[in-house]
């Protein structure tokens, strides 16, 4: 099945999203968003990373080193305060541009 | 808060440690599943690889979200631009200096037009002053300022002061002329005037001194016990109650620099200053102060000529605005001729810098070659070239900074004394920074932008067409030569200007005359008798001189002092008056004779002339036309003698009407003692001294011939053509290194090419030909260009030009045109020889 483009803007939320049920390492953050869309997205590794590091500079996460599932060293990404406000941005502004859209496509 | 966590980055040593694990992490979960899928444990890596793309550009891209990528770049492009000028120093040595002379000289002007233009008076907001003239009369007399200000006319004070006063300073048996402002008693607090040092002088003070930092410094020892010393001033003690700061700046602006405040008195005549609301409409300003001269009209009606309330000019003391009318504008123009012609300059300059640039940008063709194929885009190519050019003019800028204080240190110490005394406080401030700033920004673009351009150009042929590079040099010499004509154009006119000045007849005689200002101390003269009995002495003693030829004596010196008077003129010829301006003096016996001033008519005054009148030969031929005045009567007066025309205050000025009457000898305090001397006048100023000092040794006085003491008549024309024949020079020094340089780079390229003419038989003059043949292109193109330009744009400098001096004057063109031909073809001299010493054999085995 081919696989829909992430829309514009939208990784910081899904990441966001994501992190808010507890710190992910990033190959769990990639596959999370891979389930729960039932393979409809994924993520790619050379925009997850960076995407990451962004949020890591504005704040919204932090990043820990950890043990994995495996007992592997991983790096763990944990939201902030800061990442949970702007999830909750991003979502409501979300929300809106989907109603908004689909008001368009049901009325026009 | 983001720019805090991202320099927070280079405290993360590990980081690409750290990075290279977590993706090592990412890969051996991918291999995992995959294997977990049913792969075998080779191909899940292989498969989990591919997906994986290129750890080395997520790393970078990763990277970059920490780091601020353009500030690395710039920083790399500094030390690549640092290394790669240190490499070609001639190059970079010759660009500097370029650029050095062109932003010093600029920024220089820039200073002194600062100064002199926009300089603060040292007066609480001075925003809210304003000067204004009744009358159109720059100064009125003390009874008049006393109606204005006692009637609260001026809700927020109105002040009275005259700049340009004299007294007699007596100090440990000497005396001294000094230049004094004097104020109203409300001008320290009005204006609130900061000092160094005590107070101000205080509303009813007769006696009391404000002394400046500079005569503190230079003629009291800068003694720090002034305050509360007395200094005798026209024979009265004065005590000292205040010292001004060394920063101190009139109200009059222009670099005005009295020794000493006192106050004023009755016999005052007074500049007026008012304070208004911040902000108020200058209609507003103005309905105002008519309103009250209207008053004072009715209080005061001003005899004879108009009202005070006619031809009221009020304008701002700071600002644009205060040189809208007055003084300030012609001031103003210079000054932007002046930064105009600086301007050029800083244009010839970079053409030359651009020129140097382009010749190295082709040499440095391969290395962007070779950086290009690289990888490197072409705006990265154009800002590694742009960044160069930023160094350049950066460090250049430095330099002409430097340059510029040392210049602006020599002005400061330099002193105009006579008539009044100007000096100039130069100091650097922010103004000066954001100029000089302002001018390496724009020179780095125009040295960089072509060049730079060009350089990276992505054809691939380029070089096939070299001949386009080429004729883009040639277009910047033809543009640099066209620049330096009409600088030199402006320098030539200046000296000429100069010249003339100097040789112009001013209508009298400047070579045998000497003026000796002998100022007295009034209370010694209280009486008119004793004034007689002290001038007549004088010029008995002067008279008596072996060598002097003739003394006579005035109240306006020529050139130094102006009077004029607009009253109705009668004559018995009309019974309707005549009105117009006219200079207006009191002279002595002989005293045309003694200024060297021929006449024309009737007589000159005699000893025993009381009355009469002599006028010049402009308001005689107004008056009578082409009739005798002699005989006739000018307001009641007998016409006794018509003199030539002269000059009265400025060697520029148009011909004007004269009257003259005769001196009643017994004004004092301040006597001008004109002397005709049969000598040469220097040998003679020794025996003047001391006879006058013989008469009365606590005057004042000064003497000098009348040859030193055009200063400011000379003025204009000094300035003009030092500044402009130093820049016109190097101009034509910049030009013709640009034109060497293009000359020679164009040999060097066409080496081959003369070297394969020479193998197959051409002549050494072939040679020249073919190379000479370039030079001359570009110098007719560029005399071509430049005359034309030169002659439109040195129209509106007339008005700086002596009378008969014409800007559009052939010669002057002719004149710049063979120097800059001739420093032109000098140019191509060097490359013409060097193409003659092209060895063929060598030339065809290059590449």
């Amino acid at each position: 099945m081919p696989q829909p483009d992430l829309l514009p803007g939208t990784l910081f939320l899904l990441i966001l999203r994501v992190l808010d049920g507890g710190p992910l390492h990033g190959y769990a953050i990639a596959k999370r968003i891979k389930e729960c869309s039932q393979d409809c997205l994924s993520v790619e590794e050379g925009s997850l990373y960076p995407a990451l590091n962004r949020m890591l500079v504005k704040g919204w996460v932090t990043a820990q080193w950890g043990l994995s599932e495996t007992n592997r060293k991983a790096r763990f990404y944990e939201l902030t305060p800061d990442g949970r406000k702007q999830l909750e941005a991003e979502k409501q502004g979300f929300d809106r541009m989907v109603s908004a859209i689909q008001l368009v496509l049901e009325t026009a | 808060m983001s720019i805090l966590k991202k320099l927070t980055f280079w405290r993360q040593p590990d980081f690409d440690a750290d990075l290279s694990d977590e993706m090592r992490f990412h890969q051996e979960c991918r291999i995992d599943e995959l294997i977990a899928e049913g792969l075998s444990p080779a191909e899940a890596a292989a498969q989990a690889r591919r997906e994986f793309g290129s750890p080395l550009r997520l790393a970078e891209q990763t990277r970059d979200e920490w780091t601020f990528r353009w500030l690395e770049d710039l920083l790399t492009d500094f030390r690549y631009a640092v290394r790669a000028l240190a490499r070609d120093r001639v190059f970079t040595l010759t660009a500097l200096a370029s650029l050095a002379l062109g932003i010093g000289c600029n920024t220089t002007i820039f200073s002194v037009t600062t100064e002199i233009l926009f300089s603060q008076p040292s007066v609480h907001s001075p925003e809210t002053f304003v000067r204004f003239t009744p009358a159109g009369s720059s100064h009125i007399p003390m009874t008049e300022y006393r109606f204005l200000a006692e009637n609260d006319l001026f809700p927020l004070g109105v002040i009275g002061s005259r700049e340009d006063s004299e007294v007699n300073w007596r100090q440990g048996g000497e005396s001294y002329r000094l230049f004094t402002t004097r104020v109203t008693g409300n001008y320290f607090s009005v204006a609130q005037v900061p000092l160094a040092a005590g107070r101000g002088i205080a509303p009813g003070e007769r006696n009391t001194a404000v002394l400046t930092h500079h005569f503190w410094q230079t003629r009291l020892a800068a003694d720090p016990a002034i305050v509360g010393q007395t200094l005798t001033f026209d024979g009265r003690p004065f005590t000292i109650v205040g010292l001004l700061p060394a920063s101190h700046r009139t109200i009059f602006g222009f670099g005005l620099a009295p020794a000493v405040y006192l106050p004023a008195d009755e016999r005052t005549m007074l500049a007026l200053h008012t304070r208004i609301l911040d902000g108020e409409a200058a209609p507003v300003t103005r309905a105002r102060i008519l309103s009250a001269m209207n008053a004072l009209d009715q209080a005061h009606p001003r005899a004879g000529s108009h009202k005070w309330s006619e031809h009221l000019q009020v304008r701002p003391i700071v600002g644009l605005a205060s040189m809208k009318n007055g003084p300030g504008k012609a001031v103003g123009l210079f000054f932007v001729m002046l930064l105009t012609v600086v301007g050029l300059l800083l244009l010839i300059a970079c053409t030359n810098v651009a020129n140097l640039l382009l010749a190295r940008s082709s040499a440095r063709r391969q290395e962007f070659a070779i950086r290009a194929s690289l990888g490197a885009s072409r705006g990265r190519l154009l800002r590694q070239l742009l960044t160069e050019s930023l160094v350049i003019s950066l460090v250049g800028a430095a330099a002409g900074l430097a340059l510029n204080l040392t210049l602006t240190g020599f002005l400061n110490r330099f002193e105009l004394s006579a008539p009044v005394p100007l000096r100039l406080q130069i100091e650097p401030d922010w103004r000066l920074l954001a100029y000089t700033a302002v001018l390496a920004i724009i020179s780095a673009v125009l040295i960089g932008l072509l060049p730079a351009w060009r350089a990276t150009r992505p054809s691939v042929n380029e070089d096939l067409k070299r001949h386009t590079a080429f004729s883009l040099r040639n277009a910047l010499v033809v543009g640099q030569l066209t620049v330096s004509i009409i600088v030199l154009a402006a320098a030539f006119l200046f000296g000429r200007n100069l010249v003339q000045s100097l040789a112009m007849n001013p209508g009298f005689d400047t070579r045998q005359t000497i003026w000796a200002n002998f100022r007295l101390v009034p209370e010694n003269y209280a009486t008119p008798e004793k004034r007689a009995a002290v001038t007549q002495a004088a010029l008995d003693a002067l008279r008596q001189l072996p060598g002097v030829d003739s003394v006579s004596l005035t109240d306006t010196v020529l050139l130094n002092d102006d009077t004029t008077h607009g009253g109705p003129l009668r004559n018995d010829l009309s019974p309707d008056p005549v009105v117009l301006q006219r200079y207006w003096t009191h002279v002595g016996p002989a005293y045309f004779a003694t200024m060297g001033i021929p006449i024309l008519a009737g007589r000159e005054f005699s000893d025993a002339d009381q009355k009469g009148v002599v006028l010049n030969d402009a308001l005689a031929r107004r008056l009578f036309g082409g009739a005798s005045p002699i005989g006739h009567t000018l307001n009641n007066q007998p016409i006794i003698g018509v003199v030539g025309n002269t000059k009265y205050f400025s060697l520029a000025e148009d011909q004007r009407y004269a009257a003259f009457e005769p001196h009643p000898r017994n004004t004092g305090p301040i006597i001008h003692f004109m002397i005709r001397s049969a000598v040469p006048p220097d040998t003679l100023l020794r025996p003047i001294q001391q006879a006058l000092l013989g008469l009365d040794g606590s005057a004042a006085l000064e003497v000098r011939p009348m040859s030193r003491a055009m200063t400011l008549a000379l003025l204009p024309s000094r300035v003009g053509a030092g500044v402009l024949g130093a820049m016109g020079f190097l101009g034509l020094l910049l030009a013709s290194i640009g034109l060497y340089g293009v000359l020679t780079y164009s040999v060097t390229r066409r080496g081959r090419e003369i070297g394969v003419r020479m193998a197959l038989g051409a002549s050494p003059r072939e040679v020249v030909r073919l190379v000479a043949a370039d030079g001359f292109r570009l110098i007719v193109a560029g005399l071509t260009l430049g005359l034309l330009a030169a002659f439109f744009v040195t129209k509106p400098l007339a008005m700086f030009l002596v009378p008969g001096l014409n800007p559009s004057d052939p010669l002057s063109f002719l004149a710049v045109a063979t120097v800059l031909g001739a420093v032109g073809l000098l140019a191509c001299f060097g490359p013409t020889r060097r193409a003659l010493r092209v060895d063929p054999m060598q030339a065809l085995r290059q590449d």
